[in-house]
């Protein structure tokens, strides 16, 4: 069976740089980014799609999708920049 | 060789469908950060209530919420449901007025650990005394979060809190076993960082007939967690991890020891309170004990 | 429908008659028959009577029973209304009609629980935690026990608030010959305001500072949030959180004392040409009344002023019938509550102003009222 791809977007203002996404990931495909400790992809290929990151993202910042499946029609809305 | 079923063609929901998705059907996401703290478990919960909704294929305009007074409180507005965001505790109460005034309505009842078990009590062991068919999910973060971290009734014997200095000296609850007792007919245990089985046990709870009670574990890393050694979210969902254990029928008392037990505890069926009370309004129009009103009163009429 | 009937039951059938098809309760001496006759009467119309473990929890219930649609009633006594202070100031700042019957007691503490008072008068209004409105109404016959709790509940609902039918143990408990109609469907009772085009989320979109916002009830609309302890800015404006807080304080307040003039029920008996006005209200205007017929037959000049409504309290009314009135007398089943609101009322217009209090589970004798009466006209 073909590997399958995956997009990881992840929203830079929703993360509140938690430390979850990239403690739980399998196969570290998430890091973090000064030097507000962000939340970015470091190896996109070695991602499973097992949303691990997405379902336990407590801010909702990331979305984790299958090659091939478009964005929704209405993105989860973003905060302002800067907002607390 | 028998002829092969045809594949049935349903409407399953697809466990995996995007959080964009699930957001803009279950959730109501504001355009700005969740009032919860950094991390926190609320977030995770809530994300695993939509996709409990999603497994379920709920009509949210059905849907109602009762809630009272705590960190988690907020999340009924981030939820795509109507919700009655009450006083401390009295959220078992109201939910059962809720669900007797309008029996079609799903009646979801959020609440923490301090909020169900301390002041709401009374409420909550009645409420499953009832088998009223609510939903309670309890958010169990060893203590009272939205007041800055105070000990309560689940809080674990010697863990530092605001107002144990010295160590907590009292021993918590076990809120499954009360509600056992209490005679709730389902009862589960969860955490949330076990993302699935948590969404597996809230859907099964919510369609239950009849009063379900599920116990999610949610780390408060920012309070109790940083008190007690574990200041980062993802110490606290490690401590779920290795401090977990299946339920199963043949588990022994010492695998059990200081672990927390999770899956479906309790599950038996027993009469539901809004069928019994019709039962009750039959009985009574027939009998008619209207006290000597005229039949147009007593609704009799025909 | 003519027939012998006790307060509670009267009690029971005003709120049937306005709607009422949720009642949650706790027994408590005196309001339990109000209870039982709900029981046995709201299955029958097709309601819910549901049993709580305490009075806050029956509150509650009754708050989630409107939230999701159906009329809702308790009733309390003495302990079980100061339990419920917390519940009442919610529904209030929630907006979430439902009625209070309390059943007055002697008191404080247990008191005498078979004993009848009146002293949760000031408890009414200024109970509940925060400035908080109130509407409060007084039965002082049985068949009025039917009248003013079929309005406690339309109050209720059109102002989206918590209404209390302020009675007593003497009245709950007795029996008298009452008048009712025969059809309730007949009656003609307001409903809660609903929103214009029919549906919307926000239940509390009040538009001005006067305004009772429109509600919405679960499973009606799309999705309606009901906060009883939230601060409720004004719709369609931009408000900062301290100016949300003065709005939403002072609407909830306003939105009931703004309709004053309609809510403030009153009874005059010769009071046009009064020396001595006695002031009462529930069942201790029939001392009243008496000892005003026997004043009269003695060449005294007394007139009574019984107050329907307790709360908003009518000092207009009071202060327009005492102008000409050289004193005036408050019998009143406890230690000078309405006597204070009188006095504050009357301040700087030099009436002489006396009561005669009875906190002995006794009520007043006209022989008492007439003894003050001789002492405040001296």
């Amino acid at each position: 069976m073909a590997k399958k791809n995956y997009e990881v977007d992840i929203s830079e203002v929703r993360c509140r740089s938690c430390g979850v996404c990239w403690d739980v990931c399998p196969t570290k495909v998430l890091s973090w980014k000064a030097p507000l400790n962000k939340a970015i992809v470091q190896e996109l290929s070695a991602c499973t799609g097992c949303k691990l990151c997405e379902w336990l993202c407590p801010d909702f910042a990331i979305v984790v999708r299958a090659e091939g499946v478009p964005r929704f029609a209405t993105p989860i809305p973003e905060p302002p920049r800067g907002a607390i | 060789m028998t002829t092969p079923i045809a594949k049935q063609e349903t409407a399953r929901p697809n466990p995996m469908t995007n959080l964009d998705e699930l957001a803009a059907q279950y959730g109501v996401v504001p355009n700005a950060h969740f009032r919860y703290c950094p991390g926190c478990g609320l977030g995770m919960a809530q994300s695993a209530l939509m996709r409990a909704f999603q497994r379920l294929q709920l009509d949210m305009s059905q849907v109602a919420g009762a809630g009272g007074s705590g960190c988690y409180s907020i999340m009924g507005h981030y939820l795509n449901m109507g919700i009655l965001h009450g006083s401390h505790g009295r959220g078992c109460a109201m939910a059962t007025g809720m669900k007797l005034a309008n029996p079609k309505l799903k009646v979801v009842n959020l609440q923490g650990d301090g909020d169900l078990l301390s002041i709401g009590g009374n409420h909550f062991i009645h409420a499953a005394r009832r088998n009223i068919d609510i939903t309670v999910v309890m958010f169990n973060n060893f203590g009272y979060g939205d007041t800055g971290g105070q000990y309560g009734a689940t809080t674990p014997k010697g863990s530092y809190t605001e107002t144990s200095p010295y160590g907590m000296p009292e021993d918590p609850f076990d809120p499954c076993k009360l509600a056992v007792g209490a005679g709730a007919t389902f009862v589960a245990r969860s955490t949330v960082y076990h993302a699935v089985h948590l969404t597996k046990v809230l859907a099964e709870a919510i369609a239950w007939k009849g009063f379900s009670f599920v116990e999610v574990l949610q780390h408060c890393h920012v309070l109790w967690g940083k008190r007690n050694g574990m200041p980062k979210a993802s110490d606290m969902l490690n401590y779920y991890k290795e401090n977990s254990v299946h339920h199963t029928p043949r588990l022994t008392e010492e695998e059990q020891e200081g672990k927390f037990v999770l899956g479906v505890l309790h599950k038996k069926a027993r009469p539901e309170f809004c069928e019994e009370y019709e039962k009750v309004r039959k009985l009574a129009q027939e009998k008619g004990r209207g006290y000597g009103l005229s039949p147009l009163q007593t609704g009799s009429a025909t | 429908m003519r027939r012998l009937m006790m307060g509670a039951e009267s009690i029971c059938e005003g709120g049937i008659a306005a709607g009422v098809r949720f009642y949650a309760g706790y027994p408590i001496t005196p309001a339990t028959e109000v209870a039982e006759f709900m029981s046995a009467r709201l299955p029958q119309v097709g309601g819910t009577y549901v049993q709580m473990e305490d009075e806050l929890g029956s509150f509650s219930a009754c708050l989630g029973a409107s939230a999701a649609g159906v009329k809702a009633m308790t009733a309390s006594a003495g302990p079980g209304i100061a339990l419920q202070q917390n519940e009442i100031g919610q529904a209030i700042a929630g907006e979430i009609p439902c009625v209070l019957v309390n059943v007055g007691r002697h008191g404080p503490g247990i008191g005498n629980a078979t004993g009848s008072a009146q002293m949760e008068v000031m408890q009414a209004k200024y109970g509940p935690n925060g400035d908080c409105p109130m509407i409060a109404l007084s039965p002082s016959t049985v068949e009025e026990g039917f009248w003013l709790t079929l309005k406690c509940v339309e109050l209720a609902e059109r102002f989206r608030t918590v209404t209390i039918l302020l009675t007593e143990g003497l009245l709950a408990l007795q029996r008298a010959v009452v008048d009712l109609p025969e059809d309730y469907s007949k009656l003609e009772v307001h409903a809660r305001p609903r929103p214009a085009n029919g549906d919307y989320e926000n239940p509390y979109m009040a538009t001005s500072i006067t305004a009772v916002p429109p509600m919405v009830d679960f499973g009606q609309g799309p999705r309606s949030i009901y906060r009883t302890g939230g601060i409720q800015p004004q719709h369609g404006q931009v408000q900062t959180r301290f100016e949300a807080q003065d709005f939403s304080t002072r609407r909830l307040n306003l939105k009931v004392e703004s309709a004053r003039d309609e809510l403030i029920l009153v009874d005059k008996h010769q009071v046009e040409d009064a020396e001595v006005l006695y002031i009462s209200f529930g069942t201790q205007i029939h001392p009243a009344l008496e000892a005003m017929r026997i004043a009269r037959e003695r060449g005294v000049k007394a007139g009574c002023l019984r107050l329907v409504t307790l709360w908003p309290f009518p000092d207009d009314v009071v202060r327009e019938v005492a102008a000409n009135c050289r004193a005036v007398v408050v019998p009143e089943m406890n230690l000078g509550q309405v006597r204070g609101l009188v006095t504050q009322a009357l301040a700087g217009s030099g009436i002489r102003i006396a009561g005669v209090n009875h906190v002995n589970s006794l009520t007043i004798t006209p022989e008492e009222i007439l003894a003050t009466t001789q002492e405040v006209l001296a």
